[in-house]
């Protein structure tokens, strides 16, 4: 039997909710998604921002976060919404959170949103490549890699064989060299439910293929970074 | 600029290991000072992970004492996981502090905090991975001072050759002493290792292991300690804090972004314990009591709130509610703390002073099971121990914690563990139904007694391996009531920690051994080999059996002797006097008992002579 307070959940009725933009970069990379929910649950304490709490056993701020990315990426476009008991102004939250938060997780707009945070569909990402090898011939072979929609990511999970079909997403990818051993990529990549792709698996995909991640991992490694959300129209959400 | 690409450069590796974040630093109040502007550069090791260091207080403590002093800059550093460890030793990546990214061998002095034996290993594994060289003979004048602190610096001869000073007692004063003498040492140009090791010495608190030398018996134990100078004092008396009111506390700590094992604020409500359980090396080394004042906790606890956001208050210290003044104290706490969502806990409570309406009051926004430590089974051994618990007390608990393996225990008392928690579930069940939960499950843990420095037992041997396995075994098949869950803890791990607790400088190739031969996450139950353990000790002609299970003489010069805590081998010789005559000792609360431990002074609450 589904309670009445299951279909109509407490938090339904708290209509106010305040949208922060931030960025996470540099350090902040390898900050999990949980353990970024958690600095932020605290900081809107230290902030003093007026918070909705959840009404359970044990009652936490309730923050609702847009897309989560993988541990060792970072963004230019971050979205976190919260519940409010009462309507303050986003200026001075906006201060009041940085002020509350480390030096490098900033918050660079505070807004009333008049969309739904699953209105972001899509998100554009910068992939920085260093390697000890040929940078010429590895963008070759990443750029007929990417064309080719059957592109197949296997094995994520451990002990687990999965395969995703990662082609279908990296048609229009491009791939450009930047030094004798750098790479950028920069692709357009689905974030919302049932279409999300996690860059990774790209990447993971293209070292399967191309084995551009062996030796050692001080040469060669890559880095994420998601530069904008997009909506399904694959224009700027904020 | 540098250090940027230093972290960029491990990008790859970072990546790839758990818990990432633990290795950058930048969490919300470290301590950022200009390198320029510091004349000590003091590195501040827990031999331990991360998530487990970040929540210790001492740490804490100390990281605030000294980075309060505007030429000390104290930086944090932490014992990688062993998945980081293999990847820094497989491409030649140095250990680092978090602050700056500046790897050990930078710094002017590396502290290391000694929390329990098993992370005698850990510790040097640090040093290896830093590039320090492991004995303090072989650090010249180019290396780090490396000084040693915590609880196992009341015996921490296993250790003595690796370091050069200990820092004994509470070292929220003797560090920043400490540093200002190099300092002052390296300004004056007087300073070499050894007339720093030297002036060291003469500071209260501090011991110099190197400026004493250890003659053996025939029958392998001490014949004496030897002074290399005439002018360094003979008996090492342990530092305190005189009045904890005006003692520097963090209020604004370090805040992970990852959630450690202690998440919340941390309120220290005093130092000491009135109890004298024999076995407990706690409750006799950090006496005397000294209290806080609730005013004083309570600006505290708001100002942390303040600063952390954290929703959980606990209130800590040897044994919580014989805390003076506890009810004014969670009174004026709750004035806020509901209203906020904030809950408060009580981790150490003694049964006997524990009141159920304190219970009820503390539960207001998150609630929790009971558990307590009646340590033995039956009275008798209650009394030996000096536990003074009464059994209809304990009938509240889901949870109990007992220790096995005591000096005088029998099967009898083994039985009583077991007869105690079935009890505790008939008492669940004779509560009217309305008053009491939907269901119970009560978990007995059962620990090995280890006997302990500057404890009544400490010249106790502990039960052969075989006696503690064969009395664990015992206990279960004596455990039959499904509603009761039974927890045991290796006693093998039990029986290396006693050979380190009692042990000397012997031990110390044993433990090179452990470092570097696989055994340094030995704290960790997963990494922890008994055998591997007992082939390092045979390889350096260690017999455990000399340090573990054996009675040491009443009049043998123990490895500690040079040692002070406060309390005299005179009382510790009465106090296990009294265990085997079955007598309990009343608390400091009730009667002052001549533990010597008032000597130290301090605003203490207690000590009749001080009131």
């Amino acid at each position: 039997m589904v309670s009445e307070e299951k279909v109509n959940r407490p938090c339904d009725n708290v209509p106010i909710r305040l949208r922060f933009l931030f960025r996470k970069v540099g350090r902040l990379r390898y900050v999990s998604h949980l353990e970024l929910v958690r600095t932020v649950s605290k900081a809107a304490t230290r902030a003093g921002i007026p918070c909705w709490f959840t009404q359970g056993f044990n009652p936490v701020p309730k923050i609702v976060f847009g897309t989560p990315m993988s541990v060792g990426m970072e963004s230019e476009c971050e979205f976190v919404e919260f519940r409010l008991t009462e309507r303050i102004d986003p200026a001075d939250a906006l201060a009041r959170l940085n002020a509350a938060t480390p030096e490098e997780l900033t918050f660079l707009d505070a807004y009333y949103p008049d969309n739904k945070l699953t209105d972001q569909c899509f998100a554009e990402y910068e992939i920085l490549v260093r390697t000890d090898k040929d940078a010429e011939r590895l963008a070759g072979s990443f750029r007929r890699l990417l064309s080719d929609p059957d592109l197949t990511c296997r094995n994520l999970t451990h002990g687990k064989a999965t395969e995703r079909v990662v082609g279908k997403q990296t048609a229009d990818a491009k791939v450009t060299v930047t030094g004798e051993h750098a790479l950028r990529l920069t692709m357009t990549l689905g974030t919302s439910q049932g279409e999300f792709l996690n860059p990774d698996y790209v990447m993971i995909a293209l070292d399967q293929e191309t084995h551009f991640l062996d030796g050692s991992p001080l040469e060669n490694t890559y880095l994420i970074r998601r530069l904008t959300a997009l909506d399904k129209d694959k224009k700027p959400f904020r | 600029m540098e250090q940027k690409d230093r972290l960029d450069r491990l990008h790859g590796i970072l990546k790839s290991v758990t818990e990432p974040a633990a290795y950058v630093g930048g969490e919300l109040y470290e301590v950022k000072k200009d390198k320029a502007d510091v004349k000590v550069r003091f590195a501040f090791v827990f031999p331990e992970i991360y998530s487990i260091g970040m929540s210790n207080l001492g740490m804490r403590i100390l990281y605030e004492c000294l980075n309060a002093a505007p030429d000390i800059w104290c930086e944090r550093v932490f014992a990688p996981a062993p998945d980081m460890g293999e990847k820094m030793q497989t491409y030649g990546i140095p250990l680092t502090a978090l602050e700056s990214g500046d790897p050990l061998t930078d710094f002017d002095i590396v502290g290391v905090t000694l929390q329990y034996e098993m992370c005698y290993p850990t510790a040097l594994h640090v040093f290896d991975l830093a590039g320090i060289p492991l004995y303090s003979r072989d650090r010249g004048e180019e290396y780090p001072i490396v000084v040693g602190g915590g609880p196992c610096t009341y015996n921490a001869e296993p250790v003595a050759d690796f370091f050069d000073v200990f820092s004994i007692g509470e070292g929220e004063d003797a560090l920043v002493e400490l540093s200002h003498l190099y300092r002052d040492m390296k300004e004056a140009g007087t300073y070499t290792k050894e007339a720093f090791l030297h002036a060291a010495a003469k500071l209260p608190g501090f011991y110099v292991p190197s400026l004493y030398a250890v003659s053996y018996k025939e029958d392998g134990t001490i014949e004496r300690f030897t002074p290399k100078y005439d002018d360094i004092p003979m008996k090492i008396v342990k530092r305190i804090i005189g009045n904890l009111d005006d003692a520097p506390y963090p209020l604004k700590p370090v805040i992970p972004y990852s959630e450690t094992v202690h998440d919340r604020i941390v309120l220290e409500l005093y130092r000491g314990c009135i109890r004298g359980c024999r076995f407990c090396q706690a409750g006799m080394v950090y006496r005397p009591i000294r209290e806080k004042s609730p005013d004083k906790l309570c600006e505290q606890a708001r100002c942390l709130y303040e600063n952390t956001g954290y929703d959980e208050i606990s209130l800590i210290s040897l044994s919580t509610s014989d805390y003076s003044k506890i009810d004014e104290l969670t009174d004026k706490l709750l004035s806020w703390t509901d209203k906020e969502n904030v809950s408060l806990s009580l981790p150490s409570l003694r049964v006997d002073s524990f009141t159920k309406e304190l219970m009820d009051r503390i539960s207001g926004v998150r609630r929790g099971g009971i558990t307590f430590a009646p340590e033995a089974g039956t009275q008798r051994l209650r009394d030996v121990i000096n536990k003074n618990v009464r059994e209809e007390d304990l009938l509240r608990a889901v949870g109990l914690y007992f220790m096995q393996g005591l000096p005088t225990e029998t099967h009898e008392d083994l039985a009583g563990i077991a007869k105690l928690a079935s009890d505790a579930v008939h008492v669940f069940y004779e509560t009217p139904k309305e008053q009491r939960g939907r269901n119970v499950r009560v978990t007995v843990s059962v620990s090995c007694f280890v006997p302990k420095p500057f404890t009544a037992f400490q010249w106790e041997g502990q039960d052969p391996l075989e006696v503690l396995q064969e009395k664990q075994l015992y206990l279960k098949d004596r455990i039959t009531d499904r509603k009761v869950v039974y927890h045991y803890h290796d006693a093998k791990v039990s029986r290396v920690e006693a050979v380190l607790a009692r042990g000397d400088r012997r031990l110390a190739g044993s433990l090179v051994l452990a470092a570097r031969e696989g055994s340094a996450y030995s704290a960790w139950s997963e990494h922890f080999d008994y055998d591997k353990w007992m082939d390092y000790f045979a390889r350096t002609g260690v017999d455990p059996a000399f340090y573990a299970n054996r009675t040491f003489g009443l009049d043998e010069v123990l490895p500690w002797d040079l040692i002070d805590c406060g309390v005299t081998k005179d009382y510790l010789k009465r106090e296990r006097e009294r265990a085997y005559a079955e007598k309990t000792t009343p608390s400091c609360a009730e009667h002052c008992n001549g533990c010597g431990a008032d000597r130290l002074g301090g605003n203490t609450r207690w000590c009749p002579k001080k009131k």
